[in-house]
């Protein structure tokens, strides 16, 4: 019995450089000057939003028929790593960008993609993906949001938690129990939501540790009505869309994450380089060489691992969830560690807001917890492998 | 209305990898880029496009083959077309030829406007803009901080010692522009996969009915040699302001530049 | 032919300050060879004063147009001119006007171009131009082929001669052949004054220049005692102008002017290389800048690392108050 996968492949082309080197450009003059202010005001960067929308990387997951770009999985994560090694906060606008689309992307009718791509790949309206409550979130089915029948429509009451942009998003795609009895796993569907729906609020928004530029929302839905032209495939099909989407959208939080650690690495090795203890660049000393090179190494693997789950979900390997789980815990954990380490290479300069690591380590903690937590990432990564072995559960 | 932009690829200025608070730009780039100063000349024709007062921008370089990559990037910008001349015989080629070569393609392209940068990374006198304008036989408008089209003629407003003249001329003319045209603008994603799928028009000499042995350059270096190296600056750091005061207006009477 | 052309812009019947140090730098090639300076007078009062480029070191002078026309509408009796003298090479100065004209007449005449030279040799008969090249990273010395024709044209930075000094006489003048040309068609048709007379920055000995560090207007009025102190000008870096801190004809750099003052101040600038490229030829460059690492503490001479708004007011106290003394 093997447990080794078959050899995955792919290749960076010169096409993958060029948008590296533009997205950088863009990282480096316009991005990275806004990341401390983003940090400390913790405003939504509407400007760099806008920037991105104009340079049409926020259409990356979408067709050209429908406006977008029609970028390739590994050209996508290029496009968030750039972007999240200058700012963490900001390179989630084109990670929401997909997410919010993606249920639609993957069980939406053909008329349903016609009606809100266009205005997704332009970047003119924001989407948000609206699926964690209070009391479920590693356990999606624990949902209590319900949408009953009435008529041509559904009506949805319940509260969702801990939405990123839910606050600034035109539309979600909501997740809530049609048939309550029947549990989360069989009885949930997927609705699309546009916000301007009577009935919609924000509650709140959650003061974080880290990504403190994007707004994460507490989303009230009291009698919603939304058509049932807006339900995504079949009543029942929203936990499989749900898992399929998470399946897909964690590369992107991996992309973030290699980013994050690439940016704390660059930050570190620049910072070595200058500064002088006992008569000597401290990036002369072995201690500081060997932390270095094992926090570039490791950032390295992570990428190396992002780029080929990317090649494995352009491919629908029936195994990509094995591939984008692996690749988001190796990138969390290594974009958690990188950043730390980078902190304590600048010593006590890295504790201060002065310089751009500690917000990095801040930033970098959430891709640890979100779009399902490091554990939930082993049980994926776990199951597939006793699958894969003919092991029983 | 058709506008012509010349662009030259230089190669790309390299810097060293720089710590600041914020995370510095890191230009450790290998490969060739548009002249810097022509991307001004760009952003001033595809605004003018917009503006409507031109319909037509068609990019022209002069360069071995690889000098594709320049039109391609002016193209991932905006614009129509691009054309390339290319000639193993016009490597090493001066000002002069330069002029002259281009002369002839911009006559083929036959546009109102033929427009440039104003000088280049690695050219010295900036002449080549007033020699195409010169073998042309049409009038020159150069040095403008913005360049306007008016009826059938061109203006460009240019710095003098106490503001700015507008000159004008009527067209077709040839004109260049500086860095006061504005901020040139980022190539966006579909620019770019639009440029890659565009087919360049590429012309040799004989296309443009030029003789290599015509055209022999004026000029040659004998010599390259790196400059004298500066001895490293003296340091005053870590001193109040009075103190620093003091220490510089020593240091400039000791060098007799004060009283 | 040993004789030496040079353009000398004439501004309200005076010769320019370019017009004088190219007329001494004309002299002195032309001499190597038994020729003579000739003067290619242009500009308003060109005309009447195209006499005394004899005391600036003209055999001659040719006037090429008395009225305030753009330079370049000169180009037709400029290239008239040139063609009829064959002088082994024209002089030009590498500000716009002096490119304008030296550009046609490389068109025009297939003539070998160089410059702006840092020196002119002659050797053995033969021109010889040094040149900083590729952005003040190379020293370059070219010459002309034998393809080249009997003309070169050479653009010549401000303060790369100097002007002679005690001559006197005066030079013949002769008017250039008329000779129609398409730059005729060039002319202005607006003006628009937007600062009052600036002292022209190619001919200070002292240049205290303010970029983005200096933070606004307020900052250069303090920069501006300290050159008052010093007996010097403002300039500005490109930032400063661009910001509208100072109007663009203080910018010095690859776009803007390029100097040569003994004393070059470069207070809050960063020294970005297109900048270098206005300034490397200063004598002596003093910069003050708060962040250790700024560029411009690599070529400056004596770097002084802190806040430029607590040290320049003192250190113009303390030269005025040596001058006092």
């Amino acid at each position: 019995m093997t447990t080794s996968p078959s050899a995955p492949t792919y290749r960076l082309t010169r096409e993958h450089d060029e948008l590296r080197a533009l997205v950088r450009q863009l990282a480096d003059e316009r991005i990275a000057p806004r990341a401390a202010e983003i940090d400390a005001t913790s405003e939504f960067p509407w400007d760099l939003k806008q920037l991105l929308a104009e340079q049409d990387l926020l259409g990356t997951g979408f067709e050209e028929r429908h406006g977008g770009t029609g970028l390739d999985g590994i050209g996508q994560a290029i496009v968030v790593e750039e972007i999240a090694r200058a700012d963490a906060t900001t390179s989630l606008i084109p990670i929401i960008q997909k997410l919010g689309a993606l249920p639609i992307m993957l069980a939406g009718s053909d008329e349903q993609k016609d009606r809100y791509f266009p205005r997704l790949a332009t970047g003119e309206w924001l989407p948000a993906f609206a699926l964690t409550e209070a009391g479920a979130g590693s356990d999606v089915a624990a949902m209590r949001m319900r949408a009953s029948r009435d008529g041509d429509d559904y009506v949805l009451n319940g509260t969702k938690r801990f939405i990123t942009h839910g606050s600034i998003a035109n539309v979600l795609t909501v997740f809530a129990l049609t048939d309550p009895e029947a549990g989360g796993r069989k009885g949930m569907s997927g609705f699309i939501v546009e916000t301007e729906t009577p009935g919609f609020s924000v509650a709140r928004l959650e003061h974080k540790m880290g990504i403190r530029g994007s707004p994460t929302a507490e989303l009230n839905f009291d009698d919603v009505r939304v058509p049932a032209a807006n339900r995504l495939g079949e009543e029942g099909d929203g936990f499989k869309i749900a898992m399929a989407t998470l399946d897909r959208s964690r590369l992107a939080i991996a992309a973030q994450a290699v980013g994050i650690a690439q940016g704390a690495t660059d930050a570190a090795l620049g910072y070595a380089a200058e500064r002088r203890q006992f008569e000597g660049r401290i990036v002369d000393f072995q201690a500081i060489q060997f932390m270095l090179a094992d926090m570039a190494s490791r950032t390295e693997a992570a990428r190396q691992l992002v780029y080929v789950a990317s090649a494995r979900v352009d491919d629908e390997d029936p195994n990509l969830a094995y591939w984008t789980s692996a690749a988001k815990l190796i990138a969390g954990d290594t974009a958690m560690q990188v950043t730390t380490d980078a902190v304590q290479v600048f010593g006590g300069y890295g504790y201060v807001t002065e310089y751009p690591v500690e917000r990095m380590m801040r930033d970098a903690k959430i891709t640890q917890l979100y779009e399902g937590t490091q554990q939930i990432q082993r049980l994926v990564i776990a199951r597939r492998l006793m699958a894969r072995a003919g092991i029983g559960r | 209305m058709k506008i012509a932009v010349c662009v030259k690829q230089v190669p790309a200025t390299t810097a060293e990898k720089r710590y600041t608070p914020d995370l510095r730009l890191d230009r450790t780039a290998t490969e060739a880029i548009v002249n810097p100063l022509d991307e001004y000349a760009i952003e001033q024709a595809l605004r003018l496009k917009e503006a409507g007062q031109a319909d037509e921008i068609v990019f022209l370089s002069m360069g071995p083959e690889g000098a594709a990559e320049a039109v391609r990037r002016a193209l991932a910008m905006g614009g129509d077309a691009g054309v390339l001349v290319t000639d193993p015989a016009l490597a090493g080629a001066d000002e002069w030829v330069t002029a002259k070569v281009l002369a002839a393609a911009l006559d083929k392209l036959a546009p109102e406007v033929s427009l440039m940068g104003m000088a280049s990374d690695d050219a010295r006198g900036s002449l080549v803009p007033g020699a195409v304008a010169a073998v042309r036989g049409l009038p020159l408008l150069a040095y403008g901080s913005e360049l306007r089209l008016t009826d059938g003629a061109a203006q460009v407003r240019r710095l003098n010692p106490t503001g700015f003249d507008i000159l004008e001329a009527p067209l077709p003319v040839v004109a260049s522009v500086t860095d006061q045209v504005g901020e040139p603008r980022y190539a966006s994603l579909k620019g770019i996969m639009a440029a890659r799928r565009m087919e360049l028009t590429t012309w040799s000499l004989a296309d443009l009915g030029l003789e290599a042995a015509a055209l022999t350059a004026r000029s040659r270096m004998v010599e390259a040699r790196p400059p004298a190296t500066k001895p490293p600056a003296e340091r005053i750091t870590g001193v109040g302001a009075d103190e620093a005061a003091t220490r510089i207006t020593d240091w400039l009477a000791s060098r007799k530049l004060i009283a | 032919m040993a004789d030496v052309a040079f353009l000398a812009e004439f501004v309200d019947g005076a010769p320019s300050r370019s017009a004088l140090e190219l007329a001494a730098g004309a002299a002195e090639l032309a001499a190597a060879g038994g020729g003579v300076a000739v003067g290619l007078a242009y500009g308003p009062g060109a005309g009447e004063g195209a006499g005394a480029l004899g005391a600036a070191g003209a055999g001659r002078a040719v006037v090429l147009g008395s009225d305030a026309a753009p330079a370049v509408t000169v180009a037709g009796p400029l290239v008239a001119s040139v063609r009829e003298a064959a002088p082994q090479a024209v002089l030009a100065p590498a500000t716009p006007n002096g490119r304008d004209l030296a550009a046609i007449l490389v068109g025009s005449l297939g003539a070998a171009a160089f410059g702006p030279i840092r020196a002119v040799r002659m050797e053995g008969g033969q021109i010889r131009c040094e040149m900083s090249t590729l952005q003040g990273s190379v020293i370059t010395v070219s010459e002309p082929t034998s393809e080249a024709p009997a003309t070169a044209v050479i653009l010549v930075s401000a303060g790369t001669y100097a002007p002679r000094e005690g001559g006197s006489g005066s030079a013949a003048v002769s008017a250039a052949p008329t000779e129609d040309s398409p730059q005729s068609s060039v002319r202005v048709v607006e003006t628009q004054a937007e600062t009052a007379a600036i002292a022209a920055l190619e001919e200070a000995d002292v240049i205290v220049a303010g970029g983005r560090g200096v933070g606004g207007e307020a900052g250069f009025a303090e920069l501006e005692k300290l050159a008052a102190a010093l007996g010097g000008v403002v300039g500005a870096s490109r930032a400063a102008a661009d910001a509208g801190w100072v109007p663009y004809q203080l910018q010095i750099g690859q776009t803007g002017k390029v100097v040569k003052p003994a004393l070059y101040m470069a207070v809050g600038i960063s020294g970005a290389i297109q900048h270098r490229v206005g300034m490397q030829a200063a004598e002596h460059v003093v910069a003050i800048n708060r962040d250790p690492d700024a560029p411009i503490g690599e070529f400056a001479d004596l770097f002084v690392v802190g806040d430029l708004f607590e040290i320049v007011p003192r250190l113009t106290a303390q030269i005025e108050q040596r001058r006092g003394a």
